[in-house]
């Protein structure tokens, strides 16, 4: 929520502090602020108000009274002159048909008022906050609301036909939003009707039929308090969240509907001083139980783990506006009628920790228990495999996507179409990882590409944990990979104490693959004592990922004959020197050397090397332009390119 | 034998993986078990018993992913949370538990977010557990983490199924706080979500708030894996591709 530090000034008789200081009082004892932004003389700040405080805070006064509390200073609410009720022609009538929904509805007729153009303070207010100016009643309502909470409306009354009636809509019943937004409502959405038809949709939108414009001389002001879970319902099916919404679905004590009621008349009264008000006609069947929580100090700080007088604690709750009354070792806390988060006593010991510091909070070492804790024996399992599979087995741990195109359990609301069910097993995203790192092989420097995964899976049998494993020959070898995959397996199998079905090895173009269900393979396993066995080799390790490029790459080959002996290195170095900055890799695959008949020695290095650019696809021609340079270095000492 | 055939270089496991194993590590030498549950969840398990029932505006704060039919009301689980619902119908306490696990959230995707995810939760419920206790713990546990200049701070928040809430901010293990990218010029890093449990959650699973006390605290992997390893995009962990794999 966007608050206005000039605003927030006004319900302060002394000067605030400096922006950052309010900001950083608010992080540590109360919001996280995303954000602060100048105006002009006026700062703007990005409050993020959590589901917990929307049902006081969401207001510029919700906030002061917060900073209040924080910075220990006095809220100075100015007094609104109240405004003399007069008799109108127009005499309200207000039915509320259901009282659930509708927990308080005021209505008020003003005749006599001239809608025009805010005045300049008005449309300050709220051009800082990024909000609209649209008239000087519509303006003020939604002055109302961002200054005390409470959500207010406005009809023309000249177009409101009949008594107003709060009701549940009719099944299909229409009305267009002040948007123009055609809606067909539900009949369990709550409206406010007159005798002809919808007039707005309660606590959301209100509609096009009695909309205050420019032309309207007598209006009717609405501040109502409605059932948090249906203005939250309604808002959802209809697509439509507004400010007022939002108030409203997080709750709002119904006592601020008249106290809304009287600023709005007297800010109207003044815009209008002609104007005729009527008495307000106030519908609130159950008014708002007082909440009294009893709670003991010694409870709030063994709840936070500090040891803070009663007398501070008694003094923050004050700050908060909390009643407090002592009894015995009890404290009686009448709560604020607007702090409908306040229920139980763990709530008064979050107000308590927070006002106070969790900076303060002493850091604590648990004692250790009096028994060990037991090993889980499938994360245990879980780790020795992929310990065994890497450290020893040259298997890299893949993680392919849970959510695939095709499965048996189907997701309601899917992000993609392609994303949209529960993989029914490993080995189809185990093949998909043995033919992108196959295409990878050369850069990655791989004669095999050896992967596995360990994770859930879902389909017939249920959710259950399955093992796969995958390997593809890149550089051909008179093995096939099922075989090597069964060698794998033998001894893997022989480590754990397992046998591994060989039937399940499956050989495919891309690779072999092996999957199985994991719980089952470790079910006769022993449980271990700790899990110090299988502690990573590689945990604890510091890397620094070096990002990739996305781009394709190109490979060559060279061989040369030098004469003589190791030249290996002097070669490489030419390489690297022609090729320059677009070598992201070079090995060596083959040496050999041949004694001539003459006796000399030659000897042929092969090497292997990868291009690549990070920021566009190389070409061919570029990559034939550095084998050229090579040559003809290679040439110039008298070898010879194969 | 195979050897003599390849030169079959050593493997390389996700760093994901060697994350969880650091941080089980750590916390099981800390007196922490570890606890595993389904990812499929039903509703009760991952919401309601957490004192996030239907309407209410939490649920806002997690987006879920609903499965056919909807009104069988299963989900895949957002959170690690409902573990610890399952383990304490379970288990009496006391008790410590973390739980390493998946968890999917329907959000849009980009850089910094991923349908599926890892979180870690920890959970210890006894007599007398306060804020102090989790403090202790969790800067414990950092100080194991990024090393032992590691500072740890508290901000207030609010999550449904703890009550107090805080945000749990690190201090900058690459720059020590004075400032850097990794901490975006503030010192710090924030590391995750904690508080006291809720006695309605304790309630739900038939344990008596004046006699039980407890806290929870749950920190995202992937992100953790960021931090330490300087990964710059959470989606490539879940491609397959051993360009990001094998450099760990």
């Amino acid at each position: 929520m966007l608050v206005s530090q000039k605003w927030l000034q006004m319900y302060f008789k002394k000067a605030l502090p400096e922006t950052v200081d309010i900001a950083r009082a608010f992080t540590f004892h109360a919001f996280e602020i995303e954000g602060i932004e100048k105006h002009g003389d006026d700062s703007v700040l990005d409050i993020k108000v959590l589901p917990d405080r929307n049902c006081y805070a969401l207001s510029h006064r919700g906030i002061a009274r917060e900073l209040a509390a924080i910075l220990s200073l006095e809220v100075s609410e100015g007094e609104i002159p109240a405004v003399k009720p007069v008799s109108t022609s127009r005499k309200l009538e207000i039915s509320v048909q259901d009282t659930d929904l509708c927990k308080r509805y005021i209505g008020r007729v003003v005749e006599g008022v001239t809608v025009g153009e805010s005045p300049a303070w008005l449309k300050e207010k709220l051009t800082v906050l990024g909000q609209r100016s649209i008239n000087g009643i519509v303006d003020l309502t939604n002055f109302v609301m961002l200054d005390v909470g409470q959500p207010m409306h406005a009809f023309d009354a000249d177009k409101v036909k009949g008594i107003i009636v709060v009701r549940k809509a009719k099944e299909g019943e229409k009305m267009t939003t002040l948007d123009g937004k055609e809606l067909t409502l539900k009949d369990s959405m709550l409206v406010i009707a007159d005798e002809e038809g919808v007039l707005a949709l309660a606590g959301v939108k209100g509609g096009t039929k009695a909309q205050v414009t420019s032309e309207t001389k007598n209006i009717i002001l609405e501040s109502a308090n409605f059932k948090p879970t249906s203005v939250r319902r309604t808002s959802t099916v209809v697509g439509i969240r507004t400010d007022a919404s939002k108030r409203y679905e997080n709750g709002i004590t119904p006592d601020l509907a008249e106290e809304a009621m009287n600023r709005l008349s007297s800010l109207i009264a003044e815009m209008n001083p002609s104007a005729k008000i009527a008495d307000a006609v106030d519908v609130y069947q159950e008014p708002q139980k007082q909440t009294v929580i009893e709670v003991q100090s010694a409870l709030i700080n063994s709840m936070l783990g500090i040891d803070v007088s009663e007398k501070e604690i008694v003094s923050i709750l004050s700050q908060l506006r909390i009643v407090v009354e002592k009894r015995a070792d009890t404290l009686m806390l009448t709560i604020p009628k607007d702090r409908l988060d306040l229920i139980i006593a763990e709530d008064v010991a979050e107000e308590v920790g927070r006002i106070y510091g969790y900076e303060k909070v002493v850091s604590r070492i648990p004692k250790p228990l009096a028994t060990k804790p037991v090993i889980n024996k499938n994360f245990y399992y879980i780790q020795k495999f992929r310990k065994l599979l890497a450290e020893k087995h040259g298997f890299s741990e893949v993680y392919t996507p849970s959510i695939v195109e095709r499965g048996i359990i189907e997701i309601q609301n899917p992000l993609a179409s392609d994303k949209s069910a529960m993989r029914v097993d490993l080995s189809r995203g185990v093949t998909k990882a043995l033919e992108l790192n196959v295409y990878n092989a050369p850069l990655l420097g791989l004669d095999q590409v050896r992967v596995f995964e360990i994770g859930k899976v879902f389909n017939d049998k249920g959710e259950y944990t399955s093992f796969a494993l995958g390997v593809k020959h890149v550089k051909k070898i008179k093995k096939k990979e099922a075989e090597t995959i069964k060698e794998v397996l033998a001894a893997l199998g022989a480590e754990l104490g397992v046998k591994f079905d060989e039937k399940l090895v499956k050989e495919t173009p891309a690779g072999a693959v092996f999957e199985t269900q994991f719980d089952t393979l470790i079910a006769d396993l022993p449980t271990s004592a700790d899990y110090s066995d299988v502690k990573f080799e590689s945990a604890g390790k510091q890397v620094l990922f070096k990002k990739f490029s996305s781009y394709p790459f190109i490979v060559r080959d060279i061989a040369v004959f030098v004469s003589g002996e190791g030249k290996e290195n002097e070669l490489r170095d030419i390489i690297v020197k022609e090729s320059g900055a677009l070598l992201v890799r070079i090995a060596l695959f083959d040496v050999f050397s041949k004694k001539l008949d003459d006796g000399s020695i030659k000897t042929s290095y092969a090497f292997r090397m990868v291009y690549q650019s990070d920021e566009r696809t190389l070409t061919a021609e570029e990559v034939d332009a550095i084998m050229t340079k090579i040559y003809e270095q290679v040439k110039s000492r008298g070898w010879e390119v194969r | 034998m195979e050897k003599a055939d390849q030169n079959i270089q050593k493997g390389h496991l996700h760093p994901l993986s060697i994350v969880v194993n650091e941080l089980t590590t750590i916390f099981s030498e800390m007196g922490f078990e570890v606890a595993d549950g389904p990812e499929i969840e039903k509703e009760f398990y991952n919401f309601d018993a957490l004192n996030i029932p239907a309407d209410h505006p939490g649920r806002d704060m997690q987006d879920t992913f609903w499965l056919k039919p909807l009104a069988a009301r299963n989900l895949l689980r957002t959170h690690t949370s409902p573990v610890q619902v399952r383990y304490m119908e379970a288990q009496q306490p006391p008790l410590r538990i973390i739980v390493p696990g998946k968890v999917f959230r329907n959000e849009a995707t980009d850089a910094t977010h991923e349908a599926q995810f890892y979180q870690i939760e920890g959970l210890m419920v006894d007599k007398d557990v306060s804020l102090a206790d989790l403090k202790g713990t969790l800067e414990t546990f950092l100080k194991k983490l990024f090393g032992k200049d590691v500072q740890t701070r508290f901000r207030p928040s609010y999550f449904p199924f703890t009550e107090p809430s805080v945000e749990v901010d690190a201090s900058c293990f690459i720059c020590s706080g004075k400032g850097c990218s990794t901490c975006k010029g503030t010192g710090w890093i924030e590391m995750g979500g904690a508080g006291m449990v809720h006695p309605n959650v304790l309630k739900a699973v038939k344990l008596d708030p004046k006699e039980w006390r407890g806290f929870a605290f749950g920190f995202g992997i992937d992100r953790i894996a960021m931090l330490k390893y300087g990964l710059s995009d959470v989606r490539a962990s879940y491609s397959g591709d051993l360009r990001v794999v094998n450099q760990f």
